[in-house]
Parts: structure tokens; sequence; C-alpha cells
């Protein structure tokens, strides 16, 4: 699956690469079409995302999943909305919440039963509502791992810059001062810890997926049990 | 509880090996079609085959209804997108602009 993963990230890496040089030389005039660029490359990988989760899903289940064309459309349509929420809706946190993990859910459970895409999403919000303390406790994990990662990469950068560099290399600190140029190693390593993370989240989530599922039909069959228990007593 | 030996539907001289998981009539051995493991009568599978035939027509009906949904929303999404890829870079610009430097000798 890393080789479907590194087809769909390709364009937009490399969008993000010319991005990153023209903050760091400060080229505001090629913003506008490096970003239409980098638009296109996140239609690519979103239309290859689903791809990567549908491979990990073949493993789970030991068999192949339901066709990906057949409903491939019902899937970029409940990602589309499910963004929507995370970019307007990221301020009041709770929109962002259900839209991060409903859109990580989409292809896994559209490819599983295949039913209508309104059902399909009520049942993701019920299974995400059900399970929202546990999912508050993974996205938590995951922000702190990255923010951490980000902090430590920035500390890097900041040491590098204001001690090893100057003592190693005998330059004047002077000199090495925190240039725009410099700017540019702490966003490329941003950006490869924000792939690394998305790639973790992309196979995790799909296994996320069916221990939802799973504990979801495993208190239905203990309510099931309760019931029957109940009669015969 | 006693069992009562029932008789087939179609046949009341034949004794039914079992009921329609549909219509739940007793059929006979002649009259039953296993299809997915269960048993079915005539009418009954014809009851399936027209409830899974509503199904097919809902979700492709469903499916339809997404990809135009898509063709039509989607131009507008990415244009909100790039929106705010430009705008977030713009703002990021603007932050490496500040005097850094001075901040840290501030520290
Ligand atoms: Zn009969």
């Amino acid at each position: 699956m890393l080789p479907l993963y590194l087809a769909a990230m390709a364009p937009y890496s490399a969008a993000m690469l010319f991005v990153i040089d023209a903050i760091s030389t400060q080229h505001r005039s090629a913003l506008p079409f490096w970003s239409a660029l980098l638009t296109l490359a996140t239609l690519w990988r979103w239309l290859w995302l689903p791809a990567v989760q549908r491979r990990v899903q073949e493993d789970v289940r030991g068999e192949p999943t339901l066709p990906l064309g057949k409903h491939l459309a019902k899937i970029l349509l409940i990602k589309a909305g499910a963004s929507f929420a995370i970019l307007w809706g990221g301020l009041i946190v709770i929109p962002a919440f259900y839209g991060f993990f409903l859109s990580a859910f989409a292809a896994p459970a559209l490819l599983e039963s295949g039913g209508g895409m309104f059902r399909e999403v009520k049942r993701a919000l019920l299974w995400i509502h059900h399970s929202a303390r546990r999912f508050a406790g993974v996205s938590l994990a995951l922000t702190v791992a990255f923010m951490a990662a980000g902090l430590g990469a920035f500390l890097l950068q900041l040491v590098m810059i204001s001690t090893l560099l100057p003592s190693l290399l005998g330059l004047e600190a002077a000199d090495l001062s925190l240039t725009l140029r410099s700017w540019s190693w702490f966003l490329c390593l941003a950006y490869l810890l924000f792939v690394l993370f998305d790639y973790y989240w992309t196979v995790a989530s799909v296994m996320v997926f069916y221990d939802a599922q799973s504990r979801q039909l495993g208190s239905d069959l203990r309510l099931r049990l309760g019931t029957i228990q109940g009669r015969e007593a | 509880m006693a069992i009562k030996k029932k008789m087939c539907v179609n046949h009341p001289d034949r004794p039914a090996i079992g009921e329609c998981v549909i219509t739940a009539r007793p059929i006979c051995s002649e009259c039953t079609t296993r299809y997915e493991g269960v048993n079915y009568s005539k009418e009954g599978l014809e009851i399936l085959r027209r409830r899974r035939a509503a199904e097919a027509r809902r979700s492709s009906g469903g499916e339809r209804l997404a990809a135009a949904l898509l063709a039509l929303g989607s131009p507008l999404f990415l244009f909100l997108l790039y929106l705010f890829y430009l705008l977030s870079f713009e703002a990021v610009i603007d932050l490496l602009q500040l005097e850094w430097r001075d901040v840290f000798q501030g520290l």
C-alpha cells in the first residue's frame, strides 16, 4: 500500500515544495499559480487515498471489498462535506471532530456495505457519537504527537542555527541568524511530518473503523443475550 | 410441545419439508428452492427478486445523484479550497516577515 500512497502524494508533494520555495523566498506573485496547482494535486490525492484505504481494508477482511469505481462519487461527496466541516467548523471544535472521522470512515463504510450515502453517513456519525470518548483520546494523542514532533523540529532548527553550526563550522552566529531561507528547511520538515502522520492515519483509520463496528456489534449481541436471559429467568 | 405434521400448501397430500422464509407457508421438497442457504417457495422467490430489483434501482439512483452533486459542486469546492490555500500561504509569509531575531533575543 506504500506505492499506492506515494502515487497519491507525489503531485501534492511536488506542488508543496514549490509553495514552500515561494513562501521562503517571499515570492507572493508566484503563490496564486502554485496554490492552483496544489488544489489540483489535492484532487488527485483524494482520488487515490480511497484506493489506499481499500487495500488496507482487503487485508483486514481477507477478501475483496465492493468495487471502488461504483462508490467513488459517494465517497468523494462525503469527504468533501467532511472537509468543509473541518475547514469552516474548525473554530468550534465539534464539527471538525466529526468531520475528521467521517472523512476517514467514508471509504471503508461504503465499500463494506454499499448502502445509500445518507444511510452510511448517519450510521458512521452514530458510531462516532457512541465512541466519541475513545475517538477524542485518539485525536488528542495524534494532535499531541504531531505538535511535539513539530516543536522538536523547530527547536532542532533553533539549536542548529544558534549553537551547533557556528561552533562546528566556526561560522559567525550573526551571519547565520534566522534568515527566511532557513525557514524553508523548517517548512519542509513540517511537511514531512504531515506526510508521515497522514500515511499512518490513512492506514490506521481503517482498523479504527472495524474496531468501532465490532464494538457496536458486540454491544448489540450483549443486549440481545441480556434480553434472552431475561426471558428465561 | 407436540409436533404437528404440516402439509404442503400446493400439494395437500405431501408432507412439508419446511417453510418459505418470505411467505412462511409450509412447502414440500418439490416446491422448495434453496437459495443462499435458505428455503423459498415460488412466490417467495418472486417477492425476493422484486425487492432486490427495487433495492438496486434505489442504490443506482443514489449513485447518480451523488455523481450529479459532485459534478455541480466540485468547481465551487475546488475554488474555496484554492482560496483557503492562497490565504493561508499569504498569512505564513506575513508571519515569517516578523522580526524573529528580535523576538528570540527578547526571550
Ligand atoms: Zn408442494
